[in-house]
Formats: C-alpha cells, sequence, structure tokens
C-alpha cells in the first residue's frame, strides 16, 4: 500500500470542509507556536488541541500512531542522553542530572503535537488541493510545481523499487552487509535515476500536448465561508493564548 | 541526519529557513520550465532510492544520498533534497516540518559543495582515478553534514553535547556505506546512461579536452 498523506482526504469532517489556504494558515501558525514553547505544561496543551482537531477530522488515530513511531524512535535517546554531562577536567566524570529529564518531555511533547496536526493539516484534502492553495497563498510557484511532480511520480517509482526488490528476491537475493548486496543497491538506485530521466522528456511532451504552461489549474474553485473565517480564528487564538500562557505563567 | 521537530531553539529554524529557502529560490529562478519537471521527476527517484533498507545487525538503516544529488543536480540539490525531506516528513514521519530549513541546510549545503567539486576537478579525470576520488569525497560530504547537525544540535544549549557527540559517532558507519553505494551507482551510471553526470554544464575548457 502507498504511504499517502491524503489516504482519508475523502472522508468529510468539520476540518475537511475548512477552505485549504486558510486551513494552511492556520495550522502554520499553530505549528510555529508549539515550536516556540518553552514549558511542558504549554506543550502537554498543545499536544491536546492538536489531538483535538485529529479527532474532529475524523482520520483514525491508528493511522497517524503507525507513522508517529518513527518520531519516538528518534526522540527516546534524548531521555538517555540528555541528562548526561561529561567532564575532563580536572579528571573525567561521568553525571546524571534528572532535572534535563523535563527537557526531554518539552522537546518530546512538542515534536508530538507538531507531529500530530501535520495530518488534519495535509490528510483532509488532495494533496494536489493543498498545493494550489500555497501557490494561492504566494508560494513559489516552480517550487509548487515541483512538489507536485515529486509527489506524482514518487508512487511511479516505490512500484519500480518494489518490483526490482521482487526480482532481485526471486533470483536468491538475500539483503546483507556485503559487496554483492552494495553493487544490488547501487544498481537498483542506478536504474531508478535512468528510468527517471528518460521518462522526464515523455512527461514534459505529453503535459505540453494537454496545454502545459506552468500553472497548476484545477476545477476546484476556492469558496471561503464565513465558517472557514471562523475556524481560522480559533485556531489563531487557540495559538495566541497558549504562547501567552507559556510565556506568563510561573510554574 | 534529520532532526525532527521540537527539538531546535526559534533562532536555527529561522536562519534555516532563510538560508535553504533564499538558496532554493535563487536557483529555481534559474530554471527554465522545461528543467523544473527533471529536477522534480528525479527527486522523487532520489526520495525512492533512499527508501532502500540497509539491514546492519537487528536494524536496518536508510540511504541519504544526498552525496549523489548534488553530482546529479548541481546547485539545484538543495531544491531536490528539500523535496525529499518534506516527502520523508508527511509520508513517513522521519525529520520535521520546523526543522525543513534547517535539515535542508545540513545536507544540501555539502551536496552542493561535493557537485561543485565532482564537476570542476573529477568529471575530466578517468573512471579508475574518478569513482574511487568520487567515493572517497562522498564520504567527506557525509561527514560534513554530520558535523552540521551536530553543531545545530549544539545550538540548543550545552544540554545537547553528549547527544551531539553521540550523534556523530553514530554516522561513521553511514558515511564509509554512502561512500561505497554512491561509488557503486556512479561507475554503473558512467556505464549505462554517462550524460546523467553531466547534467550541470561544464567549463567550455573541459568540452575541448573531451573532444564534444
Amino acid at each position: 500500500m502507498h504511504p499517502e498523506i491524503d489516504r482519508y482526504a475523502h472522508i468529510d469532517s468539520p476540518i475537511h470542509r475548512w477552505d485549504p489556504g486558510l486551513k494552511i494558515v492556520g495550522f502554520g501558525v499553530f505549528v510555529v507556536a508549539v515550536a516556540l514553547l518553552s514549558k511542558p505544561a504549554s506543550a502537554f496543551v498543545g499536544l491536546a488541541f492538536s489531538f483535538l482537531l485529529l479527532s474532529a477530522s475524523k482520520i483514525p488515530v491508528p493511522f497517524v500512531l503507525g507513522r508517529l513511531k518513527f518520531l519516538l524512535l528518534a526522540l527516546a535517546p534524548f531521555f538517555l542522553l540528555l541528562p548526561v554531562t561529561v567532564v575532563s577536567q580536572p579528571e573525567w566524570s561521568v553525571t546524571w542530572e534528572w532535572s534535563r529529564e523535563w527537557l526531554a518531555l518539552l522537546l518530546t511533547l512538542r515534536a508530538l503535537a507538531i507531529g500530530v496536526a501535520v495530518f488534519p493539516m495535509l490528510g483532509t484534502a488532495p494533496f494536489h488541493l493543498s498545493m494550489k492553495a500555497l501557490q494561492d497563498l504566494g508560494f513559489p510557484k516552480t517550487i509548487v510545481q515541483a512538489v507536485l511532480f515529486s509527489y506524482r511520480y514518487l508512487f511511479v517509482y516505490l512500484d519500480q523499487l518494489r518490483r526490482m526488490r521482487v526480482a532481485a528476491r526471486s533470483r536468491g537475493f538475500r539483503p546483507g552487509l556485503n559487496r554483492r548486496s552494495f553493487r544490488v543497491f547501487g544498481y537498483q538506485v542506478g536504474m531508478l535515476l535512468v528510468t527517471s530521466y528518460e521518462q522526464t522528456e515523455r512527461i514534459l511532451k505529453a503535459m505540453k500536448s494537454r496545454g502545459y504552461d506552468g500553472t497548476i489549474r484545477t476545477l476546484h474553485a476556492s469558496r471561503r465561508a464565513p465558517a472557514d473565517w471562523f475556524k481560522l480564528g480559533a485556531v489563531l487564538a487557540t495559538a495566541l493564548l497558549l504562547t501567552l500562557g507559556d510565556r506568563l505563567w510561573i510554574g | 541526519m534529520h532532526i525532527a521537530d521540537g527539538v531546535l531553539p526559534g533562532g536555527t529554524l529561522v536562519t534555516g529557513f532563510i538560508l535553504a529557502g533564499g538558496w532554493i529560490v535563487w536557483q529555481a529562478r534559474k530554471l527554465d520550465a522545461e528543467d523544473m519537471p527533471r529536477v522534480a521527476v528525479m527527486s522523487a527517484a532520489f526520495f525512492v532510492g533512499s527508501y532502500i533498507p540497509i539491514p546492519l545487525g537487528v536494524t536496518s538503516i536508510h540511504l541519504l544520498l544526498h552525496g549523489l544529488v548534488g553530482i546529479v543536480l548541481g546547485n539545484q540539490a538543495m531544491l531536490a533534497i528539500g523535496l525529499g525531506l518534506l516527502f520523508q516528513k508527511i509520508l513517513l514521519g522521519h525529520g520535521g516540518v520546523t526543522t525543513l530549513g534547517v535539515n535542508a541546510c545540513i545536507m544540501g549545503f555539502p551536496a552542493v559543495l561535493l557537485g561543485w567539486v565532482f564537476h570542476t576537478y573529477l568529471a575530466g579525470l578517468s573512471l579508475r582515478l574518478q569513482i574511487p576520488l568520487a567515493c572517497v569525497f562522498t564520504g567527506c560530504t557525509v561527514a560534513l553534514s554530520t558535523v552540521l547537525a551536530a553543531l545545530v544540535l549544539l545550538s540548543g544549549g550545552e544540554e545537547f553535547q553528549v547527544i551531539a557527540v553521540s550523534f556523530i559517532v553514530g554516522h561513521v558507519v553511514i558515511v564509509v556505506i554512502e561512500a561505497a553505494i554512491t561509488g557503486v551507482v556512479l561507475s554503473f551510471l558512467s556505464k549505462v546512461k554517462p550524460e546523467l553526470l553531466y547534467l550541470t554544464p561544464l567549463p567550455p575548457l573541459r568540452r575541448t579536452e573531451r573532444g564534444e
């Protein structure tokens, strides 16, 4: 199965009905506010709000948790290594400071809050509509085009890689840390590059023959209702309260 | 190599976006409408290439391939790496959204540097010299990225010293594996599709030397 971000873009929810442009702005401000929080308590509130938005979007929680396991793996070392201090003068010593576990907790809560928020932000509309919204918000057209092209073709190459790996296994290849394996991995990467390079010219000609001129056009017309602005206001207000609470609360 | 959200201070995040975003926008202006699909489609191929799991003991690692991106795409490598990092976050959960700029700088600038070194000094050499030297320089590129990542972690404060050192130690094996596999890919491309290694323009003198 392909790892699309917009696998649940077809379901209906208040977040799905939110205008993509205003949604990206609202979530963008919220994510930045969370990244700048300085206390574990406010980061926990931020995480709770992220889960609230996730439940409003009706995206299945197991789907989200499955994607977050890599994030948790990446953060686990911080709990082990942040509290450690190594001193070399006047002699070598290693100390453990329990107070730094709060810092590790803060980092983890912030990362989880942002990680969870990405799903309602980008998973509640087809990816090309989210990118159209970015283009309408003023992002450089070339870069948005590049994102869309890449997104479209990476699934083509994922399928190609899958076929190459099945072909290798059916010929007795067992991956390992040896010279033969490195050669096979290298050839697989090389074939992906050669295929993509040869395909590009055909892709460009096919697009030009369909009227491509560098601008994304969709049948979806952006119509912003008062409810969309209300949702934006609610998320911005939460981000502001979270920031003020974090700066002013003495705990 | 990817640093997750929530770990770095705001100043580091903003600096990363300014540097990476500035470079990408500047280079994107030089891309004409026909070049952009090539860069984007090849970015997808690089992303999928980094999906290949390399077994390492009880676990497996994934290639970074940013050295190879630098050799093939030159100055546009930062855009390709930025795209790869974006998709790794939204599709696989690796890395971060707020750290896109920082991660792009950590991997992108060494990649662009390697591309420049390859095309300035290595492109005209015979394959017997070019491939081993490219391996060595790729290893240096990955090592440079590792050191940059450690320095970026240190921007979070002295509490991150042990983590930064552990990060460097943990990436020694990755430096060697990346260098080896990049050498295999370069050797493959030089036999199957040599023009892929010369997509960025060569200085006129080298074209004459190669008889073109």
